[in-house]
């Protein structure tokens, strides 16, 4: 594609290799992680075996408010959060920014969680946002895996910072593979040769990295700007801009409050502005946030996904005692432009979920190549290096990541089900998936013959999928009919999907044969995608 | 109707990629066929296929659209690429397990229909039974007769 000298494709060749490989391990985890929370709220509706299709917000909230309200103290009247759980249940959240322990800034307050249909109170529970929040039962699968792809369990700063960086190596790979590739275009169209030779694991890897570039790019780029924006873009870019006045960042990038005004006054009707936002923004609000409750000041965002056909979602400021509509409130400053745009667009860019289940499909199969391409560029350099000890070695890891990671997910669903009655599902989600790791990558380095290793490993996977739903049954899941009757058919969706995953893999599942040679190869010399 | 519509453009952009891998020719060379050699009428069609709908996207502001149709592009045309083998020789192993789920459950259908119609077949063989019993006595009855 562009032309370089021998020595400097060598030195691209060189950079994509290594980049590539010295972190496969935790690309692989992060990305297929990353595919499978693509369907994240999906997942924890099937684990929670939630049945209510109808949105809370979508119903009368506002008498369930103001009782709530009754019985909480005024000095949690700073903020109120309303919002879906993953049960199709009403959270309400009274809360203030105290510092905790640690001396850090956290919300405190407490929590209701409502019938949103009978209007009845099913909890009430005061602390730190991570104690009335963090220990839900039912979100512990959705939370474990999502967790997984944003920080690898890696506490603080440290793992956002760790996933961050895995996104720009991704993206030094993707640049440095297209460059080194020069005839992108031309392959286009040309799959793999036949037979086992190198120039086939080549074709294989070329051609899935040159399909998937823009979107691996994309997705690694975006997933690098959640990693660090938070935690350090844009506070920095800020401090910078604004002299290190921490005031003036705030008013620059959340929005400028309106002047206190401590009055008392009465919230105006949310069922009103509800609906008035719902109309305006063409969908039904996801989240709703008070701030100043009972107060002349009070005023209500109502945060909107993405209406058919727009990529973003936005978010609808109310004056709270008037209910005056005043305005959109920008995702980053306090007028639109063009860097709010452009920040507004990394969330769906990245998470897929702007248009309901056909850009999830999409995502999930935008993840997959990527997958792909990242277990065919690992083979293809252990291929290459097939006789020497320390990458025969690096191999037989990598087939049991290449199976253990998806095994362990699912174990962590089987920790996640089993433990459902007994309420500990945090604990034995985690055991779960720690055990079952564990025990891949001894059983992936004990085992010599790499085919039977492969083989194994992938049985075990498949048939480890296929019992997942009947293990969800047996331990009180929410049965088809049910499911049916109620409209939610994506809880028999992925039973169905992990059975015929399952299959498949039984079927199929030789593609494991992907790190075993049959024959050496004493081929050294560089291709062009090597 | 706008998932309809992303839905048909990728489809249509998809069905473009198929005709012009069959044209490739160092495509046709690796999977040992020989390549379409497409008029100049197919290669515009599937350039018009291959980009129009997209074009159309965006030019209907569909902005999420256009993002699904570039995604789908991208992820199921390799699909597409990277399977040469995709024919129906090679979904046989597929057609195989339909063909014998299906007979698998028409043998279970033919075989519960049969226990549910048993007693009244039996009934209806027991009544030829009869039948043909009485027309035996009623030729015995005859020759009988005749012979006395």
């Amino acid at each position: 594609m562009i032309a370089l000298s021998q020595s400097k494709t060598k030195r691209l060749v060189a950079l994509h290799g290594w980049s590539g490989v010295l972190l496969s391990i935790l690309l692989y985890v992060v990305v297929l992680s990353g595919t499978v929370v693509v369907m994240a709220h999906e997942i924890g509706i099937w684990s929670a075996g939630n049945t209510s299709v109808a949105h809370p917000l979508e119903k009368p909230v506002d008498h369930i408010v103001r009782s709530a309200a009754k019985s909480v103290p005024p000095k949690y009247y700073d903020e109120i959060r309303i919002r879906e759980t993953v049960n199709g249940e009403l959270s309400i959240f009274f809360h203030t920014h105290v510092k905790d322990t640690d001396g850090n800034f956290a919300d405190k307050g407490i929590r209701f969680i409502v019938n949103p249909v009978t209007q009845e109170v099913i909890s009430r529970r005061e602390g730190f946002v991570r104690e009335v929040f963090g220990d839900e039962p039912k979100t512990a699968l959705e939370r474990f895996l999502l967790n997984l792809h944003i920080r690898l369990h890696i506490p603080g700063m440290l793992g956002l910072l760790a996933t961050g960086i895995l996104g720009l190596w991704m993206m030094v790979a993707g640049i440095s593979g297209l460059l080194a590739h020069r005839h992108v275009i031309r392959d286009m169209f040309v799959p793999e040769r036949s037979g086992d030779r190198l120039a086939a694991v080549r074709d294989r890897h070329a051609l899935a990295g040159s399909w998937s570039l823009i979107f691996a790019f994309l997705l690694a780029f975006t997933g690098s700007f959640f990693s660090f924006a938070g935690s350090i873009g844009i506070p920095v870019v800020g401090m910078v801009a604004t002299g290190g006045d921490q005031r003036a960042l705030v008013e620059r990038i959340i929005g400028i409050n309106k002047p206190d005004d401590p009055r008392p006054a009465a919230l105006a009707s949310l069922d009103y502005m509800v609906m008035d936002s719902t109309r305006r923004a063409g969908t039904a609000p996801d989240q709703i946030l008070i701030t100043h409750y009972g107060r002349r000041d009070a005023s209500v965002r109502m945060l909107h996904p993405a209406s058919e056909g727009s990529l973003m979602g936005q978010t609808l400021l109310f004056e709270g005692p008037s209910r005056t509509f005043e305005g959109v409130k920008p995702f980053l400053g306090t007028v639109p432009s063009v860097s709010n745009t452009a920040v507004g667009l990394m969330g769906p860019l990245h998470f897929g979920d702007f248009a309901g289940m056909l850009s999830k499909i999409v995502w999930v199969a935008l993840g997959s190549a990527m997958t792909f391409v990242i277990l065919t560029g690992t083979r293809l350099w252990i291929r290459r290096r097939a006789e020497e000890p320390a990458w025969q070695a690096y191999r037989r890891i990598m087939v049991a990541v290449m199976y253990g990671f998806p095994i362990a997910m699912v174990a962590c669903a089987y920790g996640f089900f089993l433990a459902l009655p007994s309420g500990e599902t945090h604990y034995w989600t985690a055991f779960a998936f720690i055990g079952a790791s564990v025990l891949c990558l001894i059983y992936g380095w004990r085992e010599r013959d790499v085919s039977r290793s492969a083989d194994r490993l992938c049985w075990i996977l498949a048939i480890s999928l296929i019992a997942l739903p009947l293990v969800r049954l047996l331990m009180g899941g929410t049965a088809w009919s049910e499911a049916m009757i109620s409209g939610r058919t994506i809880i028999p969706s992925i039973d169905i999907l992990l059975v015929m995953g399952g299959l498949m893999l039984l079927r199929w599942g030789r593609v494991a044969s992907m790190f075993s040679i049959t024959k050496p190869d004493s081929s050294r010399v560089l291709g062009p995608a090597e | 109707m706008s998932a309809l519509i992303t839905t048909i453009a990728c489809v249509l952009s998809l069905c473009a990629i198929r005709t012009m891998m069959r044209g490739d020719a160092k495509r046709m060379r690796v999977v040992g066929g020989t390549a379409m050699e497409p008029t100049r009428r197919i290669v515009w069609l599937s350039r018009v296929l291959l980009w129009g709908p997209g074009i159309v996207l965006a030019a209907l502001g569909d902005a999420a659209g256009f993002v699904i149709w570039l995604g789908a592009l991208t992820a199921f045309g390799w699909a597409m690429v990277a399977m040469p083998h995709l024919t129906l020789a090679a979904t046989l192993p597929i057609r195989r397990y339909v063909d014998d789920a299906r007979y698998w459950a028409l043998g279970r259908y033919v075989a519960v229909r049969r226990i549910i119609e048993m007693p009244s077949r039996i009934a209806e063989l027991e009544q030829e039974v009869a039948d043909m019993r009485r027309e035996l006595d009623a030729l015995r009855a005859e020759r009988e007769d005749r012979a006395a």
